[in-house]
């Protein structure tokens, strides 16, 4: 078996794999509406002027603001840079190690931290913004709202069901 | 997921969503292409 071969499959194969779990959904539970609203009246020059520090231990689970929009814009260009820079220096790498160290650093998860830091917020809010606005926004309803399908038992029509039943159950 | 994207959010972002869509999107391209996929 060729090392070196090996060495660029098998950390690929954990790429792909997390670039295909990066928009899973969070099971977090949502926080409450009315905090929402408060972080929404909030200007977005404060909220992105906001040391990662400073964020709350809970940030992850509050629902997203309008200022989270600039946040993820802002950590995806850095995000961009952190990923040439492990390119590059994958390109570069003479070692197994050194490719095995760039290509982790190509990865989604390790280039969060760029991300979470150029947008102002802890890790996790950060993951919670960008998991949450990569999905298309069909996705952001619930998947029963909006359809034509009757939500409960029409009203109209015999209610025993005795019409309805097949001939052989009579 | 609507308590996680409240309606103010989804219409601040409709309008630039085909940018940053794009942009998440070169940003996969970049990923897979330095790792030589």
């Amino acid at each position: 078996v060729n090392f070196d071969r090996l060495l660029r499959i098998v950390p690929a194969g954990l790429l792909a794999a997390s670039l295909y779990g990066c928009g899973t959904r969070d099971d977090k539970p949502a926080a409450d509406p009315q905090v929402a609203e408060t972080l929404d009246t909030a200007p977005a020059d404060d909220a992105s002027a906001a040391a990662p520090a400073a964020a709350p231990a809970d940030g992850g689970q509050k629902p997203l603001t309008v200022a989270d929009i600039d946040r993820w814009d802002k950590g995806m260009a850095a995000e961009l840079e952190a990923v040439h820079a492990a390119a590059t220096r994958l390109d570069q790498a003479k070692t197994g190690n050194d490719t095995l160290t760039a290509m982790t650093d190509l990865q989604d998860m390790s280039t969060l931290e760029a991300g979470a830091q150029a947008a102002g917020v802890d890790r996790e809010r950060y993951n919670l913004i960008r998991s949450t606005s990569r999905r298309r926004p069909a996705t952001w309803r619930r998947p029963w709202a909006g359809s034509t399908l009757p939500r409960s038992r029409p009203t109209s029509g015999p209610r025993s069901g005795a019409g309805t039943r097949p001939s052989w159950t009579r | 997921m609507k308590d996680l994207v409240p309606p103010d959010v989804v219409t601040a972002l409709t309008p630039r969503a085909a940018q940053l869509r794009t942009k998440d999107l070169e940003l996969v391209a970049v990923r897979l292409k330095g790792a030589g996929m």
